[in-house]
């Protein structure tokens, strides 16, 4: 999946053709690493990754300073960020958390705003990233 | 529009002051009106058409509490400064706002995070040290300053727990003046101090409180007296030498070079500091200034090195003596713990210590108070070599009845 957009580079490497220029941001490293994602359905699919920029486009324009981020998607480092983000808030409640091995083919990620625990994944296109978080973190966890 | 803000609502126009929480977009943050109006913008509701947000008025001193976790932010909404919250649903695909002010008793509960959320961000609530401040003020009132900073684990304001502070700064307090009766001159030659030598060490080494600051709890301490016409004081030496065991960190080696140089009761101290800092899970900044040019430092102690340090001045030496028996009364005993007391038959003199497991602690229950005992010790010597201290314990190996071979039953 790569959030709507079609490719600026060959599958699999490239990314959305919205993304401005300095998106990812430099700072920003492959993605890698166990990480949680809040979904509406596992097996998770293509739209529970889209970023927000996508999902919504009314609400942002490229000029929003959140914009950048915007063109990524919001994952957790720990199950117990995940849980508490969508215990915080009502439109999160009836989400699932999926849990997956991030790779550098996914795309970059960086952490971001001021929870070290909150990471923004900026996904390639093509990337599938959403059959690498097939499994429910919460029955993972009691198995 | 910026979203999340709204625009066109009697809020005004709105700037994102910080986010507490992002999901896929700001979902919890303060912003600020252009009249300076500050809010707590909240994510409630979302529905096919589009979203709710609720945005509390509140005043900086109640956001710093609920930024720091002081204040549940359910607890925020419903103990509202004002009473009231705004209600601004925004349309998902015009973005045109909604607004209604709604009593805070009217906010569905479905609608606020569980009652126990709270935020948990490093909260400044003083003013921090400007960096020259310490500096600035030893040269300007010609006396040494200390900036005194404690870093309590846990602690997401500037604050510090009341025991902390006083005992970490009675401690500093003890060893300023302990190094102080280690280097002030003895000016009748001998060996000890006269009264007025005392008095005047007691006095010279005295620091006073003089402010407080910011990041995570310092006091600025300034010394009682000044310096003298060549910006020398004793206070200053004393700074100096804590100073350089400061320096001397986990450096075990170091630290114990430096230490034996002085007194033993400074050792003491320096262990007190340490142990209290350590008990009670605080790390240390130490900035000293002095009036005297080129005579300052800065020292920053996190946590695990404090208890490191509190462990090496802790650190004994342990002795075992050979096996001996007394007769003995037996005083107390406590048969979970194995510790008991004794009291020589005759003599009275006391053996306090625990039992050697399982025997001896098998001996003590079947034995009874008052009653006398050949009692097996053993001798044990502790010794801290930084400090000097000895303690002495006595392990109870077997405890038979007076004349027999063991306790009855």
């Amino acid at each position: 999946m790569g959030g709507g957009g079609t490719s600026n580079a060959s599958p699999g490497e490239g990314w959305p053709d919205f993304f401005p220029a300095g998106v990812p941001p430099a700072a920003a490293s492959n993605a890698s690493g166990r990480a949680f994602r809040l979904v509406r359905t596992i097996p998770s699919q293509e739209i529970d990754f889209l970023p927000s920029c996508v999902e919504y486009p009314s609400r942002w324009t490229s000029d929003s300073p959140h914009y950048p981020q915007a063109c990524g998607a919001s994952f957790h480092t720990s199950l117990e960020a995940s849980r508490r983000t969508r215990l915080r808030f009502r439109p999160l409640r009836g989400r699932l958390i999926a849990e997956g091995i991030l790779v550098e083919a996914h795309g970059k990620m960086l952490t971001t705003g001021n929870d070290p625990h909150h990471i923004t994944v900026w996904v390639r296109v093509d990337s599938e990233i959403h059959l690498a978080f097939a499994a429910n973190a919460e029955l993972e966890q009691k198995r | 529009m910026t979203y999340p803000l709204p625009f066109g609502t009697p809020l005004g126009r709105l700037v994102l002051e910080e986010i507490y929480d992002y999901f896929d977009g700001p979902r919890l943050f303060a912003a600020r009106n252009d009249q300076g109006g500050l809010f707590l913008g909240y994510w409630a509701d979302e529905t096919q058409t589009g979203e709710s947000w609720l945005y509390l008025p509140i005043t900086r001193d109640r956001l710093m509490q609920v930024r720091s976790g002081g204040i549940p932010l359910a607890r925020a909404f419903r103990a509202a400064e004002f009473g009231y919250a705004f209600r601004i649903d925004i349309d998902r695909e015009s973005l045109a706002a909604t607004t209604v002010a709604v009593a805070v008793a009217e906010i569905p509960d479905d609608w606020l995070p569980p009652a126990n959320d709270r935020l948990a961000r490093p909260t400044r609530t003083q003013p921090a040290l400007v960096p020259s401040e310490v500096a600035q003020r030893a040269a300007k009132e010609r006396r040494d300053m200390v900036g005194f900073g404690l870093r309590p684990w846990g602690f997401t304001r500037s604050e510090a727990p009341l025991l902390l502070l006083t005992q970490s700064l009675g401690s500093l307090q003890g060893l300023t003046e302990e190094v102080g009766f280690q280097i002030a001159p003895r000016s009748s030659g001998t060996q000890h101090f006269g009264l007025k030598d005392r008095e005047k060490i007691e006095r010279d080494t005295k620091l006073v409180a003089v402010g407080s600051f910011g990041g995570s709890f310092g006091i600025l301490l300034g010394a009682q007296e000044s310096a003298d016409l060549f910006n020398h004081s004793l206070v200053g030496d004393c700074l100096r030498t804590i100073t350089t065991l400061l320096q001397a960190g986990v450096d075990e080696r170091l630290l114990h070079l430096r230490l034996r140089h002085l007194r033993a009761r400074v050792s003491l101290r320096y262990r007190d500091l340490f142990q209290t800092l350590a008990r009670l899970h605080s790390g240390l900044t130490f900035e000293w200034s002095s009036p005297r040019i080129g005579r300052r430092a800065k020292l920053v102690i996190e946590l695990p090195e404090v208890r490191r340090i509190a462990e090496i001045v802790s650190r004994t030496t342990s002795e075992t003596g050979p096996e001996f028996t007394r007769r003995a009364r037996l005083i107390s005993a406590n048969t979970r713990s194995g510790g008991y007391e004794l009291r020589g038959v005759p003599g009275w003199e006391k053996y306090i210590g625990h039992a050697e497991k399982p025997e001896g602690i098998a001996d003590l229950r079947r034995a009874s108070f008052d009653a006398v005992y050949d009692a097996t010790l053993r001798e044990i010597t502790e010794a801290n070599p930084l400090t000097g201290e000895v303690m002495t314990r006595h392990l109870l190996v077997r405890l038979a009845r007076s004349g027999s071979q063991a306790v009855d039953a």
